[in-house]
C-alpha cells in the first residue's frame, strides 16, 4: 500500500522563523510551460494553534504574503520537492488558503524603465532581471525595445506575445525561448493498463491532422514577414523565427511543421504521484494491448493533487517527441 | 462464600445467566469438567455503583466554560460522572482505493487515520425514586456545547487508550424507558478531536 508522504516549509520573510506542516488537506500544482507561473493551492485547517495563539485571527494570519514555501510530497519514505516559490495570497475562509507563486513571484516586486536601439534578449534579460535570477535563452535579436515603468513580468508576456519566446522556471533558473530543454528532460515509462488511471487520450493519424502554421521572422529593424504553410483551415500554430528572408522563412516552416503533424495521441492522462513529472519531461507510452500505438511525447503541462483524494498527476501531452533528433531514450526511468 | 466442586458437564450451558460474583472471589477450572470457586486477581477500582459492585469504566466531564456566538460566556459549571456507561470506539482508515484497467485488484493509498467513531450509552441513576433531572439537564447543556469537550474535561479511561482525549458531539437520543422514574437512559454518538499545535519547525 502506498502512503501518502508530505512536507511544507513556510519561512517568514518578516523574521525568518521556519514552519514546518506535515499534514494538509489538498495541495494542488499547476505547472505548464504555456502559462509563465506555475501556481500551487495549499489548504490547511484553520484551527490551528503557534505558541497557543490561533495561527489566523480575524483577518490576521501569521503566513503572509511574500513568505517563501517549499512544498515536498511523496509515498512514504520518499519526499521530492514539487514546488518552491512563495506566497502570493491568503484566504483566511475555513479553511486557509494559501495561493503560491513559484520564482515568478520575484519578476512583479519591481519595475524597469528602459530604452534600446537594438537589443539582445540575453542583454535584455540580465538588464531587467532582480539580481540572483539565472537564466538561459536562445540567441535572439530583437531590434528596438522600449521599457516604461514595467515589471520584468510584463516584459516577458510581451517577449511571449511579439516573439512567441517563452519562458519558465526550472529548479530556479529561468529558459527563455526554450519549450523543451533537452538537458533537463527525464523520460519516463508509462504503460497504460498499469500506471494510467484515466484519460482522455485521443489518437490521431497523421493524414487526419490538419495543422496551419502561421510563421514569423523577425527583422533586427522590428519589421515583420509573415507567411502561412500548410493545410488552410487547418488548427493554427504559431512560430517565430529571427532575421530570415521569405525563402529561408518558408523553408524552416515546411520543415517545422512536422512536428505538429503526427500519428500520435493528443490529449491527458492521470497517473500516480511515484516521480514527478515536469513539462518538458518525456513519457515513453506504452500499452499491452495495442503496442502499435506506442510512442514517446513531450510533457506540455502538468496538474498535480495530493490530499484526501490521494496523490494524482495530471499529465498534457504534447507534440512526439520524436527519438534521435533532440536526445536519445536510452536510460528509461520505470514509472 | 466457601469453596464447593461443580459438575457442570450437560448442566444446559446455553441456558445460563451472568450471576454477579464479589470481588476477590471468582471461579477457575480444576479439570476438564469441574470447577472450584477461588481467590482470583481482580482490578481495583475507586467507584463503587448502588449495588456496591466495582465501577471500572466511567465517564466524568468536568466544567468548562465556552463563549458563544454572541459573546456570553456559558458555563458548564458542576459537570457529571456517569457511572453506568458503555463506549464502543470505531477507526477507520482513509485509504483511496483505485481500480485501474488492465490490472487486478486496487491501487491502495493511505492517506491517514480517520476519526474514532464513538458510541457512548448509558443511564443516568439517581438512588430514590425521583428522576434525575439536575444531572440530566448538566448533561444536556453539556452536548449542546457547540464545542469540543475540551481534553481537561474529558475524564474516560477506555477512551484514553485509544489515546481519545477530547470529542465533538454530532448527536445524541434520551429515549424514555416504560416503568422506571429515577433513571434516564441516553445514547451519544461522538467523534474524536485533536487540536493541532504548530511549532517552528516542527517536522
Amino acid at each position: 500500500m502506498k502512503r501518502l508522504f508530505s512536507k511544507i516549509t513556510i519561512t517568514s520573510q518578516k523574521d525568518g522563523s521556519v514552519t514546518t506542516l506535515n499534514f494538509t488537506n489538498n495541495v494542488s500544482l499547476k505547472s505548464t510551460w504555456k502559462d509563465f507561473t506555475d501556481t500551487a493551492e495549499i489548504i490547511i485547517p484553520k484551527k490551528i494553534t503557534k505558541g497557543g495563539k490561533n495561527i489566523a485571527v480575524g483577518l490576521d494570519s501569521i503566513f503572509r504574503r511574500g513568505d517563501m514555501v517549499k512544498i515536498e510530497l511523496g509515498y512514504y519514505p520518499k519526499l521530492e520537492t514539487f514546488f518552491e516559490g512563495y506566497i502570493s495570497r491568503v484566504l483566511l475562509d475555513a479553511p486557509i488558503t494559501l495561493f503560491c507563486e513559484n520564482s515568478s513571484y520575484l519578476l512583479k516586486q519591481n519595475t524597469v524603465t528602459k530604452s534600446y536601439k537594438s537589443v539582445n534578449l540575453k542583454t535584455l534579460l540580465s538588464d531587467i532581471l532582480p539580481s540572483g535570477i539565472t537564466f538561459e535563452t536562445v540567441d535572439a535579436e530583437l531590434g528596438q525595445f522600449r521599457l516604461s515603468n514595467v515589471t520584468p513580468l510584463q516584459v516577458l508576456e510581451e517577449l511571449k506575445k511579439t516573439y512567441s519566446l517563452e519562458s519558465f522556471f526550472r529548479d530556479g533558473v529561468l529558459y527563455c525561448g526554450l519549450s523543451y530543454v533537452p538537458k533537463n528532460s527525464n523520460v519516463f515509462n508509462i504503460t497504460k493498463e498499469r500506471n494510467i488511471i484515466d484519460n482522455n487520450l485521443e489518437w490521431k493519424n497523421e493524414e487526419d491532422t490538419k495543422i496551419k502554421l502561421k510563421a514569423i521572422s523577425m527583422k533586427p529593424d522590428n519589421s515583420k514577414i509573415e507567411i502561412e504553410v500548410g493545410d488552410v483551415g487547418g488548427e493554427q500554430r504559431t512560430a517565430h523565427y529571427f532575421n530570415l528572408s521569405e525563402t529561408e522563412l518558408r523553408a524552416s516552416a515546411e520543415r517545422d511543421i512536422i512536428k505538429y503533424r503526427y500519428t500520435g495521441f493528443r490529449g491527458e492522462f492521470e497517473t500516480f504521484g511515484n516521480k514527478k513529472i515536469n513539462h518538458g519531461d518525456i513519457i515513453n507510452l506504452r500499452s499491452y494491448k495495442i503496442p502499435e500505438q506506442n510512442g514517446a511525447y513531450f510533457v506540455d503541462g502538468v496538474k498535480t493533487s495530493f490530499g484526501m483524494n490521494g496523490f494524482r498527476q495530471m499529465i498534457e501531452l504534447g507534440r512526439k517527441a520524436i527519438s534521435g533528433t533532440d536526445f536519445s531514450i536510452n536510460e528509461l526511468q520505470n514509472f | 462464600m466457601t469453596n464447593g466442586i461443580y459438575t457442570i458437564k450437560g448442566a444446559g450451558l446455553g441456558l445460563v445467566k451472568p450471576k454477579l460474583f464479589r470481588p476477590g472471589k471468582g471461579i477457575e477450572s480444576n479439570n476438564e469438567n469441574t470447577y472450584i470457586v477461588g481467590n482470583v486477581e481482580v482490578d481495583n477500582s475507586s467507584r463503587v455503583s448502588l449495588f456496591g459492585t466495582p465501577v471500572y469504566s466511567n465517564l466524568e466531564i468536568k466544567p468548562f466554560n465556552y463563549e458563544s456566538l454572541e459573546g456570553e460566556q456559558i458555563s458548564i459549571s458542576n459537570g457529571i460522572i456517569i457511572d453506568t456507561v458503555i463506549f464502543n470506539v470505531t477507526q477507520t482508515k482513509n485509504i483511496v482505493k483505485t481500480p485501474i484497467s488492465g490490472r487486478n485488484g486496487t491501487v491502495k493509498e493511505y492517506v491517514s487515520d480517520g476519526d474514532f467513531q464513538i458510541e457512548i450509552s448509558g443511564a443516568i441513576v439517581s438512588p430514590g425514586q425521583t428522576y434525575p433531572e439536575t444531572e440530566v439537564n448538566e448533561l444536556i447543556e453539556i452536548l449542546k456545547a457547540p464545542i469540543a469537550i475540551p481534553s481537561d474535561s474529558l475524564i474516560s479511561e477506555y477512551l484514553n487508550w485509544f489515546g481519545i482525549h477530547s470529542i465533538v458531539v454530532e448527536s445524541y437520543d434520551f429515549p424514555q424507558t416504560e416503568g422506571t422514574r429515577n433513571q434516564q437512559e441516553f445514547r451519544i454518538s461522538a467523534i474524536s478531536d485533536i487540536p493541532i499545535e504548530l511549532e517552528d519547525d516542527e517536522f
